[in-house]
């Protein structure tokens, strides 16, 4: 090793778990490192990003920040207590807590406070009434960014809009994170909704502030953090690519597949998200397909032979999205009806829904793949296409068109969030009065039902509780085999405008066509299922 | 109530320039260096080079962490 100078410098983080420092300085600091004989090797520290509700371009179409939306009067009235939570009393609401069969399974329990999940995300807003009886810890790991990610790319950070609003900084400033708490375990209060697993315990392990972004080392952190404190399993809805024949990247999956191996081996599960780009996902989480979804008039991407992680990584519960139910075209719309949260689709449309009628099918933005795990309720557009093709509504609570159906999925965001839009309702006798919900997609919204099924099935078998091979066999064994999907992949050759912008796709990879994605691509062991595993021992 | 909407406005529009720039870089999903380039990730030959790693990452003048 060269003889140390003074280089400045800061040892952020220490995870000897996987023999690893992360330090932030100056290149000669790095440099002086890589010359050591004691490392093997001294790479970035790359940003992953959270996954988004929807593709990044559909995501962005909004710019408003902090979006709030008063609901006006509550939807029903409901007198009389309930069980479960009177949000389940709206029809279609909450459809895909129904098909994944948690209603039954409640029967059997409704999970076990021992039982902890760790939601690796933008943190969970512990001052939400649904949630903060629910939060056994928050972790917030983001304490150690140098510098801050948010601050650094857009010029703030949680602290400054805890500030702003006078708010806690360690809360979900996004809103993604506390979404994925709510589905997974929110309270069985009578009031709003309540979870899957709604007497499991939530531990917030916060790795991004509100822009979304974390280090690749935070998630590596939070991984390492679960399994040393007993967090059963660590639900993650962030990810990307990496480009193996880079050996920096390389590098950074090999500390991603050390993490996973040493986290099941102390007993904790790890369930990611398959990811939006409706590609094709092999062994590994290698990509098998050219092109990503794409908007028109934007350039395709290709990650074609990159890894997809972390839901790639060996190990890793991968979860691919299902959406509720495709609807058709129509002759004739009315105007109004079919902007950007179209609700009718003209027949005279290029790009038609698939499967028309068909329940569960892979949503059209969805990673499929034989590396696909289980596939869960991630919800899709009312059509089922893209946004550019008239895809349609989230339903309510964003319309009422269709009374209370969502379309894609729907539970509490962040009080605080700037990037989900909240839906509040200043009185009620549903939801917790001026607190917020919002309805989403994506296969970050699907990850968390596999999380909390197997929070389920570990409080059921407490000889199981750490053994994260049973607790995966049993879920793919219960899972709800799935026959007939007509979603197709993406098509290469299709360069036609899109039905809603008439933008011309000019790359490919714009709409879906073809031969329909097969079914153990589209769901790995099928959808998964609440009910059934818990009777399987 | 005004400086809080213009402070709306700048917010916004900062990001939309910090997304387009993200967007149309050459660089992937996970890849959005910049930030990154100033900090790194040091992996040990084994648990005993890992003390003797961080012990030269502090002689060379780095801080510890908290």
């Amino acid at each position: 090793m060269p003889k140390p100078s003074r280089q400045g410098g800061k040892i952020i983080r220490e995870i000897p778990a996987i023999k690893m420092l992360v330090v932030s300085g100056p290149g000669n600091l790095k440099n002086l490192l890589k010359a050591s004989t004691h490392a093997a090797s001294v790479v970035p520290d790359r940003v992953q990003k959270l996954i988004r509700p929807d593709m990044k371009a559909e995501f962005y179409g909004t710019t408003e920040f902090r979006q709030r939306i008063n609901m006006g009067s509550t939807p029903i009235s409901i007198k009389a207590p309930v069980k479960p939570d009177p949000a389940y009393e709206l029809p279609g609401l909450l459809w895909n807590v129904s098909r994944i069969r948690a209603p039954e399974a409640w029967k059997i329990t409704l999970g076990n406070p021992v039982v902890k999940v760790g939601v690796a995300d933008t943190g969970l807003d512990f001052t939400h009434s649904e949630l903060k009886s629910q939060i056994a810890d928050v972790v917030d790991l983001t304490v150690n960014e140098d510098p801050p990610l948010c601050k650094y790319y857009f010029g703030v950070s949680d602290a400054d809009l805890a500030q702003e609003y006078d708010g806690p900084a360690t809360t979900d400033w996004n809103g993604h994170g506390s979404w994925i708490g709510g589905n997974i375990a929110a309270a069985l209060d009578g009031v709003g909704i309540n979870g899957i697993a709604p007497n499991v315990k939530l531990v917030a392990l916060k790795i991004s502030q509100w822009c979304g972004y974390a280090y690749d080392s935070t998630i590596l952190d939070a991984f390492i953090y679960a399994a040393d404190h007993g967090i059963n399993i660590v639900s993650i809805s962030f990810g990307g690519y990496l480009d193996l024949k880079d050996p920096e990247q390389q590098t950074i999956y090999k500390q991603y597949v050390l993490a996973v191996a040493y986290a099941r081996l102390k007993g904790t599960v790890i369930v990611a998200s398959a990811g939006n780009e409706h590609a094709r996902i092999g062994p590994g989480g290698i990509v098998l397909t050219h092109g990503i979804l794409t908007a028109p008039g934007s350039s395709v991407e290709d990650y074609y032979g990159w890894f997809q992680n972390p839901a790639g990584v060996p190990g890793v519960v991968m979860v691919s999205a299902t959406g509720n139910v495709a609807k058709g075209s129509s002759p004739s719309c009315p105007s109004g009806t079919t902007g950007s949260n179209a609700t009718c689709k003209p027949a005279s449309d290029a790009h038609q829904p698939f499967g028309v009628g068909k329940l569960n099918q892979l949503a059209y933005y969805s990673n499929y793949g034989p590396r696909v795990d289980i596939a869960a309720p991630g919800g899709a557009r009312k059509f089922n296409l893209p946004l550019w093709d008239r895809g349609g509504t989230p339903g309510f609570p964003v319309t009422t068109a269709d009374q209370y159906q969502a379309f894609e999925d729907f539970s509490v965001t962040s009080n605080w969030a700037t990037q989900i839009p909240c839906y509040y309702w200043p009185t009620s006798t549903v939801f917790y009065p001026n607190e917020c919900y919002s309805t989403i997609q994506g296969t970050s919204m699907a990850t968390p039902h596999v999380s909390a099924v197997l929070a389920l099935i570990a409080s059921q078998n407490s000889m199981a509780r750490r053994e994260p091979d049973v607790l995966i066999r049993l879920m793919k064994q219960g899972a709800q085999k799935i026959s007939g999907n007509t979603i197709p992949p993406l098509s290469a050759t299709d360069k036609s405008t899109g039905d809603l912008t008439g933008i011309v796709c000019k790359d490919g990879y714009c709409h879906l066509g073809g031969k329909a994605i097969s079914d153990g691509d589209a769901y790995g062991a099928g959808l998964v299922n609440a009910f059934s595993p818990l009777g399987v021992h | 109530m005004s400086s809080r909407k213009n402070w709306f406005i700048v917010l916004a529009l900062t990001m939309l320039i910090a997304l387009i720039l993200l967007s149309f870089g050459s660089a992937p999903i996970a890849n959005a260096q910049g930030a990154a380039s100033q900090r790194f990730i040091a992996i040990a030959k084994s648990d005993a080079d890992l003390s003797t790693l961080r012990a030269e990452a502090l002689k060379a003048g780095g801080e510890d962490h908290p």
